[in-house]
């Protein structure tokens, strides 16, 4: 049971989980859809998985549904933790 | 300090607004009315004799001790049948009663052996009481027909691990029968026989073969040695006494821990301890070992990698050492390389520590609770609706519910003692709706019937929330006034117009569901016309990939029918931990400080800052399934675990162990050496809750006292631990005891600004919010208006988890416990406890086993996409084809070898309900369990002590 054995795939778990979001975001009022999964992502997710799925979005953010990618650009925006780090 | 003593009325105390007024001896006194003569004698101090009487019980007039004479009645009637009038003139001893009482007496005591002075009743009997307060001085009867005698005596039963059960001493005063009907609600025992041949009998079987559940309610009512505790049988009567609350369940019940010196000799149930009023179950009041079990690891230990055996060493070098590291670690890998998780089971003061430690000593927010993996979505879904993440009500309430909604919760087995309440409720006439896969006691057992009990298939709680809900709003069933009044009502329409949409139907959700849609519309007729409606839920809510969705959902419901704000209703998590809801309240997220407040929010952390004299991160940290995955990423390396064993309670176990081997750093502060502690670097000896001050909080928001019954058994209570550290460290946490840092906690947290331990002394608990607003705490939340104004409903369309059946995995997993044992079982296994359930089981519908060709007993593989375990199975008809059942009560079960990554949109809580699975006979264990076996073994040596077998 070594830790080099085992496999993760550390990506794609973010992109589901925030595709979760998104789906759940899909259900509610069409002006509170992109900035209600920008804001719970900015809320809940710690800056190292957000900067994470930010590298993923510039690398082309596959896997990722539009509102999700639309939101994390909006967050990327105003996001305290990255203003002053330059895009990769 | 010598022993708490409750004063017993006889009778239960009745409520009422009008009063009565009598005379008794000649002694004026008012009482509500339906209160009997016994009980109004014995609130002037006049303790009328008695025998089958006892507050605990509804009055039974059989002994015929408890006779008065009242003016102008004829007789003798007794005391504990007859109710108090107005202008009643009762005399409680003339000489008629005494020549009464005194023959009733010589009659129990023909029959009764002599021995009391070795009896293990001696001290405690009211036999012996009532013999001498009645002035008996002979027994005339020549020797004849008895139960006693070496001719006629029975063998004692001794089957129960915690109690004895002698007939010879039985008086047959029924009050054991009684405390297992009106009490506990399990109906195990009767009186078989008929006159003298009348005897208790659990059943034709003995105690531990039958239906008791050893609640030990019938030993607490016992006034003989009859029904008598093992403990006090070996150890003899306690001397003296403290109020504590218990460390298991959500419940939260509280006890007098009886003791002699430092040795805890017995647990009894306090009746005045809201949460439970003097009843319990077999956890609370008798499994109490595990605090003084030889597993108990006293002494702190490190080592530098895991393979190696543990060193015992001193305090300052353990503590050094874990300090040391830290520092390293976050010099190499940074400040946020390193966390902690605070313990659900630890008291509020330590909790609050722990998580000041990781804000202020470490510098950021990575602090998480194992509430991440069981009511988080509570959390989450009623702060969304009702802006508060707790439950609405106190369990008394359920006193006042018309129909109970039990949604993915088996109370008989997690919350005994508030599951004998809610059944006493049924038992009266309350209607009940059971939304479960599995056949829960609750569906069917003695004197309980659920009206409707709709068995979903795993996954689609969603589907059936909204198909309840579409009848609510479709069939005008909706509590217009209420939504009017007190509800968003542009949110109210969005939401209704998307419920009333044809896919929400029952019709349409049946496909889904499994459920008939008849019965779906029959159900939701009643939640919504049955009067007070109360809904009662678990994880079986939660644990689900939309667990916050379906909170939400059963938050609209209560909305839309108006059943929030009063008694008998609500919306009630049905909270697992002990201290759960307290690590919550004590800020263990790592978006949250303590009473709920985002950590990016300025004006609360100011608050912290000033107090704490450091400047604090407004970066949220990792919760605890973040931890893991940034371990395997190499950013997490050092975790600090307080009273948590994340490698076996937590899901996808390959992916957990991977993690913790991937830290470099891990200190484990526990009783035992866990699971977790496998992967440990450094353990520091933890106390048990009777080596403690401090306080827990329930599911009903309830802050209880916890007194310390014996010194750590470590040396250093667990609040030092934390202390050492943050100085190790190099932040200069004061040192404070329970009651300064709970005055702490109350500088900081509005909702707890009126708490204090002279208050909770004083009030014996209370419940928060307690503060200038509510200076004797909320027992009722929402009642004029929701905490965040209006109530918000909130639209929740099904998702169906990604977690699919297929032909590989046909089956559904899901998981659950059972009474005699909790949770990762880390205290139950080490007590007789096991003697009830010494191995999980995967129970399996009859149709399901015999397309397998498996039969109860056999070893069977559970493979899904995460892993394969064996367990034997038991083939059963509560469960319905197509889905298994397992508990993860012990370790080397592996239950969370299978359970999968998924987890809650919103909190990431796990979805431990849906395991698609594939079951098949097998001749071995899995090759998990093997080498989990083995590690098991090898990973836990301690230097210098003989190797033993892993548990």
């Amino acid at each position: 049971m070594s830790a080099e054995g085992f496999q993760h795939d550390h990506i794609g778990k973010l992109v589901r989980m925030a595709n979760q979001i998104g789906a759940y975001f899909d259900s509610q009022r069409e002006e509170v859809r992109i900035p209600g999964i920008a804001e719970h992502i900015g809320q809940f997710w710690e800056k190292k998985m957000r900067r994470d799925i930010y590298q993923h979005l510039d690398q082309g953010g596959d896997g990722l549904m539009p509102t999700v990618i639309a939101a994390l650009q909006m967050l990327r925006t105003t996001d305290k933790a990255f203003r002053t780090e330059s895009k990769v | 300090m010598g022993l708490i003593q409750e004063i017993d009325y006889g009778t239960p105390i009745r409520v009422s607004e009008k009063m009565v007024t009598l005379e008794i001896d000649g002694v004026s006194v008012t009482v509500p009315e339906g209160t009997s003569v016994m009980a109004a004698a014995m609130s002037m101090g006049t303790a009328i004799p008695k025998l089958c009487a006892t507050d605990s019980l509804e009055p039974f007039g059989s002994c015929r001790l408890c006779l008065v004479e009242i003016e102008g009645r004829r007789g003798t009637p007794a005391s504990c049948t007859t109710p108090a009038e107005n202008g009643m003139k009762v005399k409680t001893q003339t000489d008629r009663l005494a020549s009464l009482r005194k023959g009733v007496m010589e009659l129990y005591i023909s029959d009764h052996p002599l021995d009391c002075l070795t009896c293990a009743a001696n001290g405690d009997c009211e036999l012996q009481d009532m013999a001498g307060v009645v002035g008996l001085r002979e027994v005339r009867y020549a020797e004849g027909d008895n139960h006693f005698d070496a001719k006629h005596k029975v063998e004692k039963d001794e089957s129960n691990p915690y109690f004895t059960y002698d007939a010879s001493k039985c008086i047959v005063c029924n009050r054991c029968v009684r405390a297992c009907e009106e009490t506990q609600g399990t109906f195990a025992l009767t009186i078989a026989g008929r006159g003298f041949e009348s005897r208790v009998s659990p059943g034709g079987t003995d105690f531990f073969s039958s239906e008791c559940v050893s609640c030990g309610a019938c030993v607490q009512a016992c006034p003989t040695a009859t029904l008598q505790e093992k403990s006090i049988i070996d150890h003899g009567q306690p001397d003296h006494s403290v109020v504590t609350t218990c460390a298991y369940c959500g419940v939260g019940c509280s006890f007098k821990a009886e003791m002699k010196g430092d040795k805890l000799v017995n647990m009894v149930p306090y009746k005045a301890g809201k949460a439970n009023e003097g009843h319990s179950c077999v956890k609370g009041r008798f499994a109490y070992g595990y605090a003084t079990h030889k597993d108990r690891i006293t002494k702190p230990m490190i080592r530098k990698s895991i393979t190696d055996e543990w060193r015992e060493v001193s305090w300052q070098e353990a503590i050094g050492y874990a300090a040391s590291e830290f520092k390293r670690l976050q010099a190499n890998y940074g400040r946020d390389s390193v966390g902690a998780i605070t313990s659900s089971r630890c008291t509020n003061e330590e909790v609050y520590l722990v998580q000041k430690l990781v804000r202020a000593g470490f510098g950021n927010n990575n602090v998480d609770t194992c509430a991440r993996v069981c009511h988080s979505p509570t959390g989450y879904g009623l702060k969304q609706t009702f802006g508060t993440s707790a439950g609405t009500q106190d369990f008394k309430s359920v006193e006042y519910s018309d129909v109970i909604l039990v949604i993915g919760a088996n109370p008989t087995d997690g919350h005994p003692v508030f599951a004998s309440r809610m059944k006493k409720r049924l038992r009266a006439g309350a209607k009940l709706i059971v939304v479960d896969p599995r056949r829960i006691d609750l569906v069917k057992s003695p004197h309980i019937k659920a009206d409707y009990h709709l068995p979903l298939k795993p996954g689609t709680n969603v589907a059936m929330v909204n198909a309840l809900a579409h009848v609510i709003v479709t069939e005008g069933l909706i509590n217009e006034d209420f939504v009017r009044e007190r509800c968003d009502l542009d949110a109210f329409e969005a939401w209704a117009r998307f419920i009333a949409l044809e896919h929400n139907s029952p019709e349409a959700m049946e496909a889904s569901t499994g459920v008939p849609a008849a019965d779906v519309r029959a159900a939701a007729r009643l939640y919504a016309t049955g009067g007070n409606a109360a809904i009662f839920y678990g994880l079986g809510v939660t644990e689900h990939s939309q667990g916050s969705t379906m909170v939400m959902g059963m938050a609209n419901l209560a909305m839309a029918t108006g059943n929030i704000g009063r008694e008998g209703v609500g919306v009630n998590p049905l909270r697992g931990q002990n201290n759960v809801q307290g690590s919550c309240d004590m800020g263990s997220f790592p978006h949250e400080f303590t009473g709920y407040r985002h950590v990016s929010d300025d004006a609360t952390r100011e608050i912290f800052e000033k107090m704490w004299g450091v400047e604090l991160s407004d970066e949220q940290g990792l919760r605890i399934p973040n931890m893991f995955d940034e371990a395997l990423g190499g950013g997490f390396k050092g975790l600090y675990v307080q009273g948590e064993d994340i490698a076996q309670s937590d899901p996808n176990t390959h992916h957990v162990q991977a993690s913790l081997k991937a830290m470099e750093c891990i200190v484990v502060q526990d009783l035992f050496l866990n699971e977790t502690a496998r992967y440990a670097h450094v353990f520091l000896p933890g106390s048990s809750f009777l080596e403690k001050d401090g306080t827990f909080t329930n599911a009903e928001r309830r802050i209880n006292r916890v007194r310390q019954v014996m010194a750590p058994l470590s040396g250093k209570s667990e609040l030092d631990v934390t202390i050492d550290f943050a100085h190790a460290l190099g932040y200069a946490m004061p040192r404070m005891a329970a009651a300064e840092i709970m005055d702490e906690i109350a500088a900081v947290t509005p909702s707890f600004a009126g708490v204090s331990y002279d208050k909770l002394d004083k009030l014996g608990s209370v419940q928060w919010p307690c503060n200038e607003a509510a200076p004797e705490g909320t027992p009722l939340m929402h009642a004029d208006r929701f905490v965040r104004g209006k109530g918000q409903f909130v639209v929740t369309e099904y998702v169906a988890t990604e977690e699919r059946v297929n032909a590989r995995f046909p089956l559904i997993l899901t998981t659950g416990r059972i009474l005699s044992q909790y949770n990762v079982g880390a205290q139950t296994r080490r007590t007789a406890n096991v003697d009830w359930h010494e191995e999980d089981l995967l129970e399996i519908h009859p149709f399901d086993a015999s397309e397998r060709g498996i039969v109860d007993g056999d070893l069977v593989a559970i493979h899904s996409r995460s892993g394969e375990v064996s367990l034997r199975a038991k083939v059963t008809e509560r469960m319905q084809p197509g889905v298994v059942y397992t508990t993860f009560h012990h370790p080397n079960s592996g239950a969370n070898v299978i359970t999968t990554d998924f987890s809650d949109w919103a909190t990431n809580c796990p979805e431990y309900k849906v395991t698609a699975v594939e079951v098949r006979r097998t001749n071995h264990l899995s090759g998990w369990q093997l080498e989990d076996a083995e590690e098991g073994i090898s990973l836990r040596r301690i230097a210098g002590h003989m190797s033993e077998a892993a548990e």
